[in-house]
This record gives C-alpha cells, sequence and structure tokens, in this order.
C-alpha cells in the first residue's frame, strides 16, 4: 500500500479510536448520559381536556338556595363549616356562637384544606374532643355529630390546577358528599361558593381577574355539582364582589384572599337569609 | 505501518463492547427489590418512622396521576406523610422495560407540575422547608424505578443516596 495513504489511514483511524476512548471515559465517568431525564421539562399530558368555560349554565338549578326570610340564630347554630382558611376564619373572627371557642368550625389544625381524592382521609380538629381524640376526618365526625346542616367551602386552594381538572375535582367533592351522607344521611349538605379574591391578591400563579375568573368558572361547576347530588348551593360569593368581579377591599383582609370580620357577618346574613327550607 | 494499522483497528473493533457495557438503566439496578423495601429505606434515609407516612386511598393514584397511554406499571407505592401541612412525598413505580421508564417519569414529572400548581397558594402561608418540598420536588429514574418525592434537598440527597444502596448490584 502506498506509504502515504497507510498514514492517512492511520491518522484517520487513530483520530476515531481517541473519539472513542474519550467519549467512554466521559459516559462511564458520569454515569451515561443516556439515562432517562431526571428534572425533564416536558410536562407531558395534562390529563384531562381543559374545560375552563362554564358549562350547561342555562338556568338555576333547583339546589341554589334562594333567598327566605331570616331563619335567625338558632338556624346558623346548627350549622357546621368545613372548610379551608376561609372558613376557619369564622372561628378567629368570632363570629359564631361560642366565638373563638365555637364548635362549629371543623378545620384541620393548620387551618387549612386542599380538595383532592384524600378530602376523605384528612384529619380536621374534631371540637366536641380534646387532645389526640379530637383529630378526626371528615366522615368520623359527621358520624359522630350527625350536624342538621354541614356548609362545605373548598377549592380555592389549589384553583389554579382545579379549573384545568373538573372531572378529578368533581370526582373529589363527589366522594366528600357521598362519604358524609353515608354516615349522617339527614344532614343537610350546602356547597357554598369559592369565594372572589380581591385585586391585591398575588397568591397564584395569575392576576387577580384571572384567579376570579377560574373561581367563577369552578362554581359554575359547583351549581351543577349540587343538583347532581342532590344537596344544596349557596351562591354567598356574589355579596362579596364589586362592580369588576373581584372581592370588594372593604372585605379584604390583607393579603387578597382571607377576609374582615364584617365580610364574615355579611356571609352569615346571607346564610340566615338563604336557609335550607322547612328549616 | 501495517502492524500499527492493524493493531489500530482491532483497538477501535474492542470500542463498540465497552460502550455496550456502559449502557446505563436496567443493568446497573436490581430490579427485585419491593417497593415497600424502598420507601421505608427512603422514608429511614430522611429521619423519619415509616409509621409518620400513610399509603393514600387506592383511587389516588388514578385520579391524580393521568396514565392514559402508560403500560407497564407493574407496580407502585406512594407515601404521603401522616401531619396536615407536612408535603413531604414519596412515590415509587417499578416499570417493566426501560422504555417503560422514560414513560413513566415523564408521567411523573407532570404529576409534580400539577401538584406544585395546585399548592402554590398555600407557599405563602408554610414554613420554608414546606416551601421548598414543594418548589424543588423531582423525579428520578433507577433502572426500572421510578421516583419522585417531595422533600428538602438535603431528604432527597439522603433518600435517593438510600435508593442507590437499595439497588446496588
Amino acid at each position: 500500500m502506498d506509504k502515504k495513504l497507510q498514514i492517512i489511514l492511520c491518522s484517520v483511524l487513530g483520530l476515531l479510536l481517541l473519539t472513542a476512548l474519550v467519549l467512554t471515559i466521559v459516559l462511564t465517568a458520569y454515569g451515561c448520559s443516556f439515562r432517562r431525564g431526571e428534572n425533564g421539562p416536558d410536562p407531558g399530558p395534562s390529563g384531562e381536556t381543559k374545560q375552563s368555560e362554564t358549562e350547561g349554565q342555562t338556568q338555576q338549578p333547583s339546589s341554589v338556595l334562594q333567598e327566605t326570610p331570616d331563619a335567625g340564630l338558632s338556624y346558623q347554630d346548627e350549622i357546621i363549616f368545613v372548610g379551608d382558611s376561609t372558613t376557619a376564619h369564622l372561628r378567629s373572627r368570632e363570629v359564631l356562637t361560642g366565638g373563638k371557642d365555637t364548635k362549629q368550625v371543623w378545620c384541620p389544625d393548620n387551618n387549612t384544606l386542599l380538595l383532592d381524592s384524600e378530602i376523605t382521609s384528612v384529619k380536621i380538629v374534631y371540637p366536641e374532643l380534646s387532645g389526640e381524640d379530637a383529630y378526626k376526618t371528615i366522615p368520623e365526625a359527621a358520624s359522630l355529630k350527625q350536624p342538621k346542616y354541614m356548609i362545605i367551602t373548598l377549592g380555592l386552594n389549589g384553583i389554579m390546577s382545579h379549573v384545568d381538572n373538573r372531572k378529578n375535582f368533581e370526582y373529589s367533592y363527589s366522594k366528600l358528599i357521598d362519604a358524609i351522607k353515608s354516615v349522617s344521611s339527614e344532614t343537610k349538605i350546602i356547597i357554598q361558593s369559592i369565594f372572589p379574591v380581591s385585586a391585591a391578591c398575588d397568591a397564584f400563579s395569575a392576576d387577580a381577574a384571572q384567579v376570579n375568573q377560574n373561581i367563577d368558572t369552578v362554581n359554575g361547576w359547583l351549581r351543577e355539582l349540587s343538583a347532581q347530588k342532590g344537596v344544596y348551593y349557596l351562591d354567598s360569593q356574589s355579596v362579596l364582589k364589586d362592580g369588576s368581579g373581584m372581592l370588594k377591599t372593604e372585605y379584604d383582609n390583607g393579603d387578597g384572599i382571607h377576609l374582615t370580620k364584617s365580610a364574615y357577618e355579611l356571609l352569615l346574613s346571607y346564610i340566615r337569609t338563604h336557609a335550607v327550607p322547612n328549616s | 505501518m501495517k502492524k500499527i494499522l492493524c493493531l489500530l483497528l482491532l483497538c477501535l473493533l474492542f470500542v463498540p463492547f465497552s460502550l455496550i457495557s456502559c449502557t446505563p438503566g436496567s443493568q446497573d439496578y436490581r430490579d427485585d427489590v419491593p417497593v415497600s423495601d424502598l420507601s421505608s429505606a427512603m422514608i429511614r434515609a430522611i429521619g423519619e418512622e415509616t409509621s409518620s407516612f400513610r399509603h393514600p386511598d387506592s383511587d389516588y393514584f388514578d385520579i391524580n396521576i393521568n396514565t392514559e397511554g402508560i403500560g407497564g406499571i407493574e407496580t407502585y407505592e406512594i407515601c404521603l406523610h401522616t401531619s396536615s401541612g407536612n408535603f413531604s412525598e414519596i412515590g415509587i413505580c417499578k416499570v417493566s422495560s426501560d422504555k417503560d421508564a422514560d414513560e413513566v417519569n415523564k408521567m411523573l414529572q407532570a404529576y409534580v407540575e400539577s401538584q406544585q400548581k395546585k399548592l402554590e397558594s398555600f407557599l405563602a402561608n408554610y414554613e420554608p422547608e414546606e416551601v421548598e418540598k414543594i418548589q424543588n420536588a423531582t423525579v428520578q429514574t433507577f433502572g426500572h424505578y421510578v421516583i419522585y418525592v417531595f422533600l428538602t434537598k438535603d431528604g432527597q440527597r439522603a433518600a435517593f443516596d438510600a435508593v442507590k444502596a437499595q439497588l446496588a448490584k
């Protein structure tokens, strides 16, 4: 073979060998970069077709609580309130009978609650008991108390996710309703609308207008769900809004989400004047 | 020169074999460890008792994790902390093949991002440690085990070290 050609061939082969050796060393040293992505950025499917538009709201389902004469404190005192921090503050604002020691508020000890498929397993503080015995799931507490009325307010926490997952949201809410009904069949369950946020709210990844739009969408689902499940729907959020659909500034406790004492007093007035029929 | 050429050629032939032996994934790890053993090891590694964690209801996986089109999940285990407000969570999926591992990794990544979105409104109200767990949640693959965690950075390190120790050949 021509010597020149041999040299060229040798050089090429040598280069190839060097490249292959370097590649081998790199791959071995760094655990082989073919390995599956860690913290891969591709999110994949989100799981549910987005149904952010309100659907099927052609007329008010009969489950929506209509205006009634004021049912009074005796009615209000028979209601158990279950929910997240916007429910927990009924206690801290001292607007219920018993004030800070009211036995009408059922929330976890961290005063917040997320609606997901674990909602029937999460422990709330059952105020009729103390110490470790007080930690009960909502169905366990309902079984013990057999409340006459139960107002459930859930969905603000996780709203930006809920609005993309109607099926999951309704599944979880239905799961809770069914669990309560199975242990306390006489309880009149009332789904309360999610409250609006004010323009000052910055707790979510979207601006307040978008958050409120999402809240309105999910509240539409709750209206329909209440009719499907044979429970009541309380549209109390309507009294909290200003003309632009935001929580009125005077009802904002400062963080755009939580409510003032006067807001709760207004809500309780709404509850008493939109009582369950024949109560 | 011919000898050198032959030698180089021989060396080059050996390289693909060494590359094959470097192939990652299943060959690096055992695939016969029960997911419950793995989760227990991870929980102990972060300084907790297994009794501090619970398994969610049976619908948790199907409701919260979009498994549509995903096959090859032989078994799985999810562990949630029993204390409200403690977001520690460990999820382990055992799959049948490297290809399944890729798909499940993406599936769990989507779940992690969905949970982060769901929990974002909690961030302002929680301890920095819990915020860290949410913000730094991650998914990693160890052979035929795809694992997601909501743990602190130190917790992640300890937990994944425990996984590597359990799955070491």
